[in-house]
């Protein structure tokens, strides 16, 4: 019974993960028909070039690490906010998913056409210019657009942290509170001492979840700015699809994947010690 | 005494009811301010979903004027135009009927290998708990590999057995969704299953089969159902796989529709009608299983 669900995924994953891999240690492209090894060339040369490597790892990291505090904390006090007893709380749960359940893909699509400079469309800069704020070049403007895309990741990403920490919270003990309050603790303690300790797993969990998806994210990053402009937004990911996809370069692209592929477990396995060590604490 | 004791009381009394008063009044403030939070958090997330739909009925005109406009004739016209068979908008029909075709059998392939899976996770008793966990594991980490490093090189393999570009190569990539999904979920939804039933039936001589079939799936019905629905909505939504390896002939609408800027101008109406139109299904079926959700978003590490 288990079988199958075994192999199709090891048919359709690991085999071309491992090919994958191997291709990295060879010169194969498009154009290039007589695939030979070339041992670690492409990895000295893709690690020795501060352009490519460190450029798209300081992109990918920027990214992935900005967009995901900002949501966790904006998604911890909206969730806070919604586990108040109040009307409608269904409604405004239900709500709140609707960024999340949507393609991120078209998300993005419908963030880039409201980002427009200028023109029937552009509903942000028409907002802003009711305050006397110059249209915004949102994502050609080289000092803001990886913020533009961060900010647009946190508005389809926050809702998950939202939906998780309310249930973790739903779910929450009631007697340590009941003690609290007889107690008289003033409710910034009770919430540093009870409930973010109480907590501490699930956000370990939502965080571990979240920087791997933001990570090896393409949607949004694709959709708007394909990588440009120049390379300012151009993540590990986004980068090897380019490569292979536009220029050819099969190896050179496999070999960024394999860099990305061991900065995600590096910071995965650091992330999941720190659990297990949480867990037997 | 009697009387400056009589005056204490009252005035106690009366610090009481100012008190009370004043607790009343923050608690009002309290109240409106969360009112508040929650709506502007409701308008910040629903704006852009309601300023499409708005753009959706629009006419060129209204839509290519200089400023947003607010007040307009609203027209059906962009949505008649992605639903007619010839013409700009015609490619949109060609994407969502492939859509429907990858994610409906693709939701149905990983549905039937993934519950068994889930199921003997769960229930059966193999040679030591590590393998199993080991097998529950490997199969998350094919969701959270980076899509790429599997994809590039598929595509050479596709190439050589001439699956490119046709939709059972894609529907077998879209495993790689389904399956970890469903094993995940289910095998928490069958562990919350009572087994004593099954171990009574177990006792009667009934084999394996029947248990599973009569009386556990029975049981784990409507887990069952908002399981199909998540890897249906997780399928749909997917981008990268597409991106990957589809052609025009296979595109999901999540790539087609890029096509629409392609276009010397950009169709902006008929753009937003195809966006709304896209994402319906997911955010309907998403709703539905709302209770299910954060088991599902969790591969059921946290029960909802």
């Amino acid at each position: 019974m288990i079988l199958p669900a075994l192999l199709i995924p090891f048919l359709f994953v690991v085999i071309p993960f491992f090919i994958g891999i191997a291709y990295s240690f060879t010169n194969k492209n498009v154009v290039n028909p007589n695939t030979v090894f070339v041992g670690f060339h492409n990895y000295k040369k893709f690690l020795s070039n501060p352009s490519l490597f460190l450029s798209q790892l300081k992109v990918t990291l920027l990214y992935a690490v900005l967009s995901v505090v900002i949501e966790m904390l904006v998604g911890f006090g909206v969730a806070l906010l919604l586990n108040q007893k109040i009307k409608g709380q269904k409604f405004f749960r239900s709500a709140i998913l609707i960024p999340l359940m949507a393609a991120p893909v078209l998300t993005a699509l419908m963030w880039k056409l409201m980002l427009n400079p200028s023109g029937g469309f552009a509903v942000v800069n028409y907002f802003l210019s009711a305050f006397g704020i110059e249209p915004v070049l949102w994502l050609s403007n080289t000092r803001l657009v990886l913020f533009t895309l961060i900010g647009i990741d946190v508005y389809i990403y926050t809702p998950f942290i939202v939906i998780i920490i309310l249930a973790g919270l739903q779910a929450l003990p009631r007697e340590p509170y009941e003690a609290a309050s007889i107690d008289n603790a003033p409710k910034l303690f009770v919430f540093r001492k009870l409930t973010l300790p109480m907590l501490k797993p699930l956000i370990l969990l939502v965080l571990l979840m979240r920087l791997i998806m933001a990570f090896k994210m393409v949607d949004t990053i694709y959709v708007t700015t394909k990588g440009g402009p120049g390379r300012l937004t151009r993540t590990l990911h986004v980068a090897a699809y380019l490569e292979a996809f536009k220029q050819g370069n099969i190896a050179v692209a496999l070999t960024t994947m394999t860099v990305l592929f061991a900065v995600i477990f590096i910071i995965c396995m650091s992330l999941v010690k720190a659990m297990q060590k949480e867990k037997k604490a | 005494m009697y009387v400056s004791g009589e005056g204490n009381a009252e005035g106690e009394k009366g610090v009481i009811g100012i008190d009370f008063i004043n607790q009343k009044g923050i608690m009002m403030v309290k109240k409106t301010l969360i009112y508040f939070g929650c709506i502007m958090v409701i308008i910040l997330c629903l704006f852009p979903f309601v300023w499409i739909l708005l753009n959706s009925v629009k006419s060129p005109k209204d839509i290519g004027a200089s400023v947003p406009q607010f007040i307009f004739n609203p027209t059906l016209k962009n949505y008649k135009d992605i639903f007619s068979t010839a013409g700009s908008g015609s490619s949109f029909l060609h994407y969502f009927k492939n859509s429907l075709i990858i994610t409906v059998f693709g939701t149905l392939l990983s549905f039937l290998v993934s519950i068994p899976c889930g199921y003997a996770l769960a229930r059966f008793k193999l040679r030591s708990e590590k393998v199993k966990s080991n097998v529950a594991f490997t199969l998350l980490s094919f969701w959270f590999g980076p899509e790429l490093a599997v994809l590039i090189p598929l595509y050479a393999i596709y190439r050589y057995f001439g699956l490119t570009n046709t939709y059972i190569g894609l529907i077998m990539v879209y495993q790689v969704i389904g399956i970890p999904l469903g094993v995940w979920i289910s095998r928490s939804f069958f562990e919350d299953i009572p087994t004593q039933l099954a171990e009574a039936a177990s006792i009667d001589g009934y084999k394996l089969w029947h248990i599973f079939w009569r009386i556990d799936i029975p049981l784990a019905k409507p887990g069952l159902a908002a399981i199909a629905v998540l890897i249906f909505v997780f399928q749909w939504n997917n981008f990268v796989f597409a991106l990957g390896i589809a052609g025009e002939k296979t595109m999901p609408v999540t790539l087609g529709i890029l096509g629409f800027i392609g276009y010397s101008s950009v169709l902006w109406g008929q753009m937003s009608a195809a966006i709304i139109i896209s994402i319906i299904p997911a955010i309907v079926l998403a709703i539905l299983t709302q209770k299910y959700l954060v088991k599902g978003l969790t591969f059921g590490a946290v029960r909802g």
